[in-house]
């Protein structure tokens, strides 16, 4: 093994054989901007939506801003990553039911908390007809939680003491006892009851509250399909939850109590199995790098080509000179499995692919200063490659009202109408 | 066969026929998606195809030999070596001496030394020892804090194992496979996957141990044809540095037994 080998690792890549574009601006915010611009510019052009694809290095920086300014170009994106089911509503609701279990004394907002989040009585098979009455319409809509938690007096209560007040408050209808009693009713938790109570949560807002947010939603029913993915992650969160407590309370490594059931619902929920999402056909597919390869589409657009992003720092714990001799593989250090993530390999493939997956054209877009004002370099990978760089005003023309794709890419889609036209 | 990128090789193989005849494995799910959509786009069959993860396989194997499969999962272990680590503090603190930039009383710090050296040497005794002539080689400090982190490593799988029936990981389940391709000399591979002619590896930017080890007894008991397809940028030294890797013995050996 010579070293000229280990060399291959850092040498110049060759570039794509599509012509590249590069947009630079000012911030990460009108860096998004502008790549929503230009997949909107291709539609108004009409190229297919399944032509095109968004790649980011790292979702959980550009996730939400895209998000938003997709909304704002009408466009319907789909994130391929794993959906943070921390933040949905379902999952927060499994939270509130715990806390309210969890303490002796709850306040009336640590109470009704789990209400405002759509919790709703489980239909029991057989009973359902005559339970349907105006006043056991579950969920409880927002405004009447709120009426009643206005009425309600401050201070911490003992559950059973609860009951009793909502049973006194003339402003609070039936459900409202219904729901102060199962709270009551609610088990010690033991691993089939934390399954068999947080199952019947679960399943009550997949009856009741999914179609709710389904009312609400706006027509690309996008909170819907979150709420619905987070419904069934949930489920398998909760199945998991009954075995990994019953581990745990036979090591002794967690009490009987619902603060513990919340805490190792988090550390299930926070772990990132490699199971991705799926979704409908007629949105806008945004990637992480690593999960370009092997695609084929007209149209990429990369964002994030920034030093800090691309590459990122490796994450082993190995040091660098024991690595670098892996990596030799000089006499008997040529045995041991050689990474070359260690010093950047993964990232130049990224950023290969990435370029690759373009058919037509491949647009790189970047940002040069932080929130606060601080410089942003440029990522060194985009010095291997030639790009054509939009001109300030075409940029700003492309994120304006009346926006117009710059001639860079114009060009491309010209000459494909024109072929489609021979 | 080890190719550098050149997966329109595997779109050529693409035909109706009645059974796959090609485990296609790719490390990363989203892969096997991007290889689907190109073959639908083509109109091309994917008769020929058997998708899976690289673990699917071991799995199926163990199962097809009637072994069992079961393992913890990352919470799981992290919550053991949280007990490994306190329990008996001074055995645990003489195994675990780290490098001073290192907590060896951080559990996730613990699992990333425990799974980085499972990757690089797959608990083989001949890489193992490697391990350990690279370190020597090494200047002070750095020959002391290799030897140390390999050390830590044995002693946390060591403790792992102590402590569960299962397996420590699904890695574990791929060097049982490996073992039990070489232990029934190619029986157990043929028994599991008795159409399979080929079997592709797709999109690799890195080649761990584990992996190597498994298709080392594939093809070293098997008429199967094994075609490793590495990515762009790093394929072409990962090609160079593959026949060094073999191991001389037995491949799925662990150092443990």
């Amino acid at each position: 093994m010579t070293a000229s080998n280990r060399h291959k690792l850092s040498q110049p890549i060759d570039p794509p054989e599509v012509p590249t574009v590069e947009i630079v601006s000012p911030t990460r915010r009108d860096e998004v901007r502008a790549a929503m611009a230009v997949v909107a510019s291709l539609r108004d052009h009409g190229v297919p939506i399944r032509d095109i694809v968004v790649v980011v290095r790292d979702l959980d920086a550009y996730e939400e801003p895209l998000f938003r300014a997709a909304i704002q170009y009408e466009l319907t994106p789909v994130f391929w990553t794993q959906l943070r089911v921390t933040r949905t509503r379902p999952y927060a609701l499994i939270e509130a039911v715990c806390d309210v279990l969890d303490e002796e004394r709850v306040d009336v907002e640590t109470l009704l908390r789990p209400l405002e989040l759509c919790w709703s009585l489980r239909s029991t098979p057989g009973r359902d007809e005559q339970s349907v009455s105006t006043t056991c319409q579950w969920p409880i809509d927002p405004a009447t939680v709120s009426r009643v938690m206005e009425r309600l007096p401050d201070g911490t209560r003992t559950i059973p003491e609860w009951v009793d007040v909502i049973k006194s408050t003339g402003d609070a209808d039936g459900r409202f006892q219904r729901f102060v009693e199962w709270i009551d009713d609610a088990p010690m938790p033991e691993p089939e009851s934390v399954s068999t109570l947080l199952g019947d949560v679960i399943e009550g807002y997949a009856e009741h509250g999914l179609p709710e947010t389904k009312a609400g939603d706006s027509p690309a029913l996008l909170e819907t399909e979150t709420d619905a993915r987070a419904v069934v992650r949930v489920r398998t969160l909760v199945r998991q939850l009954r075995h990994k407590f019953a581990d745990r309370l036979e090591e002794g490594t967690v009490d009987q109590s619902w603060g513990d059931v919340a805490n190792l619902a988090s550390v299930i929920a926070t772990q990132r199995p490699g199971r991705r999402e799926h979704s409908n056909a007629r949105a806008l597919d945004v990637l992480e790098a690593n999960d370009v390869w092997a695609l084929d589409v007209p149209y990429v657009v990369v964002l994030g080509l920034t030093a800090d992003q691309w590459p990122r720092p490796p994450e082993s714990v190995l040091p660098p000179e024991f690595q670098e001799a892996v990596l030799q593989g000089d006499g008997q250090s040529g045995l041991l499995a050689p990474q070359p993530a260690w010093i950047g390999g993964r990232d130049r493939d990224q950023f290969t692919d990435a370029l690759r997956a373009a058919g037509q054209c491949a647009v790189v877009t970047r940002y040069t200063q932080t929130r606060e004002g601080n410089e942003v370099q440029p990522s060194p990978l985009l010095g291997y490659i030639n790009t054509e760089r939009v001109g300030e005003t075409d940029r700003e023309r492309l994120i304006s009202a009346d926006r117009r794709l710059p001639p860079e890419i114009r060009g491309f889609v010209t000459a494909e109408t024109e072929d489609c036209d021979e | 066969m080890l190719h550098v990128g050149d997966e329109e090789l595997v779109f050529e193989r693409a035909r109706r026929c009645p059974r796959a005849t090609e485990l296609v494995a790719s490390p990363v799910e989203l892969h096997q998606r991007n290889v689907q959509r190109r073959l639908r786009e083509a109109n091309l069959s994917k008769d020929a195809f058997s998708f899976v993860a690289p673990v699917g396989i071991s799995k199926k194997l163990l199962e097809s030999a009637g072994r069992p499969t079961a393992t913890i999962d990352r919470i799981d272990r992290l919550s053991l070596l949280h007990a490994i680590l306190e329990d008996p503090p001074s055995r645990a603190s003489s195994e675990l001496a780290l490098p001073p930039r290192l907590s060896s009383r951080d559990p996730q710090q613990i699992e990333q030394i425990r799974t980085e050296v499972e990757t690089v040497t797959n608990f083989h005794p001949e890489r193992i020892a490697a391990w350990r002539d690279t370190a020597d080689d090494l200047y002070d400090p750095i020959d002391a804090e290799s030897s140390e982190l390999l050390n830590a490593a044995l002693f946390v799988e060591q403790g792992l194992r102590d402590r569960i029936t299962k397996a420590v990981s699904e890695t574990e389940l791929v060097r049982r496979a490996t073992r039990m391709i070489v232990a029934t000399d190619g029986v157990g591979w043929t028994e599991a996957y008795p159409h399979i002619d080929r079997l592709t590896l797709l999109g690799l930017s890195s080649l761990s141990a584990p992996h190597t080890d498994l298709v080392h007894a594939v093809l070293s008991t098997t008429p199967v044809e094994v075609h490793i397809h590495f990515r762009s940028e790093t394929g072409t030294y990962l090609k160079q540095r593959f026949d060094d890797l073999l191991t001389r013995s037995k491949p799925g050996t662990e150092v443990f037994e």
